[in-house]
């Protein structure tokens, strides 16, 4: 079962929460004179990496505020949490032992504990 | 000409016990209850003083005084509960505190209502429905907090050690006292049908293509 620890209520289920995309996305002040691939850029680019990013959570069954997350997602792990307007904290994520970033444990994945 | 009569939305339920009599459920009928909104630095004081108790500051936090309780929401939102009746001069009281500062005050008495879960196996109860841990180690006596109960999303706050009031929805608030009802059926309590379950509104020309107004069955509701 994932936990989420939000900034005001502490840490809770997963399903006490609601996912919300890549954070740190600002709305442009200039739309009116955006082009349509510019705005398109805005509405539906985002980064998908492999490892750590930063993500907007909201606490939707608790206090119902939005916060960001910063998250590795080849492991899933929790890095920070954070209110928004705060600026995101520079975390890393402990490195990854496998040639592929999948975890150790339960990967199965012979070269890893070769490495390790 | 008939007197207004005011109906809570559990008043068709009975209060359920198990069966060694210990634990039990009830609505707590017509508590008032307001939510107040505003920057905690800005108008805690204020509230405060009429209250007669500390702002809540953070989470699971509550504070009970002569005036009723005030329990923490979110950063900026508390709920206050009253004696029954009580609402309408509590939100005057605050309002006159509170003039000239930004803040919102919402009379939600009858949109919410309080179900009272009380006895040794009331945390036993909300174990089997809850996420959030109530052992009694964690969840202490006068703790608040917001979280689901099976699918429903309560406020609720730990009375005494072995007592809680879970404000629901009224939507919900059938949902969950079966819920509840449920959840206590090992230890004697009725089970319990919510009202409407099964019940489809079926819309007769999709399924034929043929426009036809929905069957509504006159029968009046036996339980209300
Ligand atoms: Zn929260």
């Amino acid at each position: 079962m994932l936990l989420i620890t939000c900034p005001h209520c502490g840490t809770r289920d997963q399903s006490e929460f609601t996912y919300g995309g890549e954070a740190h996305i600002s709305r442009p002040a200039n739309s009116e004179t955006m082009t349509d691939a510019q705005w398109a850029e805005f509405v539906f680019m985002r980064n998908n990496p492999k490892g750590v990013w930063a993500e907007r959570w909201m606490h939707a069954s608790g206090c119902r505020k939005w916060f960001n997350a910063v998250r590795d997602t080849s492991t899933d792990r929790f890095l920070a949490v954070y209110k928004i307007g705060e600026p995101r904290p520079n975390v890393t994520a402990a490195g990854l032992a496998t040639p592929s970033g999948e975890p150790v444990i339960g990967s199965g994945n012979d070269a890893a504990k070769v490495m390790r | 000409m008939t007197a207004m009569q005011r109906r809570s939305p559990l008043g068709f339920r009975a209060a359920q016990h198990t069966a060694d009599g210990s634990t039990s459920i009830t609505e707590k009928q017509f508590e008032g209850k307001l939510i107040l909104r505003g920057n905690p630095s800005a108008i805690g004081a204020n509230v405060a003083g009429v209250m007669a108790t500390p702002m809540p500051a953070k989470v699971h936090e509550t504070a009970t005084g002569p005036r009723g309780t005030t329990q923490w929401l979110s950063p900026d939102e508390w709920l206050i509960l009253t004696a029954p009746g009580g609402e309408t001069d509590l939100s005057r009281d605050l309002t006159a505190a509170l003039t000239g500062k930004h803040h919102q005050i919402a009379n939600v008495t009858d949109y919410y209502t309080t179900i009272a879960l009380s006895g040794a196996h009331a945390r036993d109860m909300l174990m089997k429905i809850a996420t959030v841990d109530f052992d009694p180690l964690t969840f202490k006596s006068g703790m608040g907090v917001t979280t689901n109960l099976g699918r429903a999303n309560p406020w609720l706050r730990a009375t005494a050690s072995d007592s809680f009031d879970i404000i629901i929805r009224i939507s919900m608030a059938d949902y969950l006292w079966c819920l509840l009802a449920e959840s206590g059926h090992e230890w004697g309590l009725a089970g319990l049908t919510p009202k409407g379950a099964g019940v489809t509104l079926h819309l007769p020309h999709f399924e034929t293509g043929t426009p036809a107004a929905p069957a509504i069955d006159p029968t009046p509701t036996p339980d209300l």
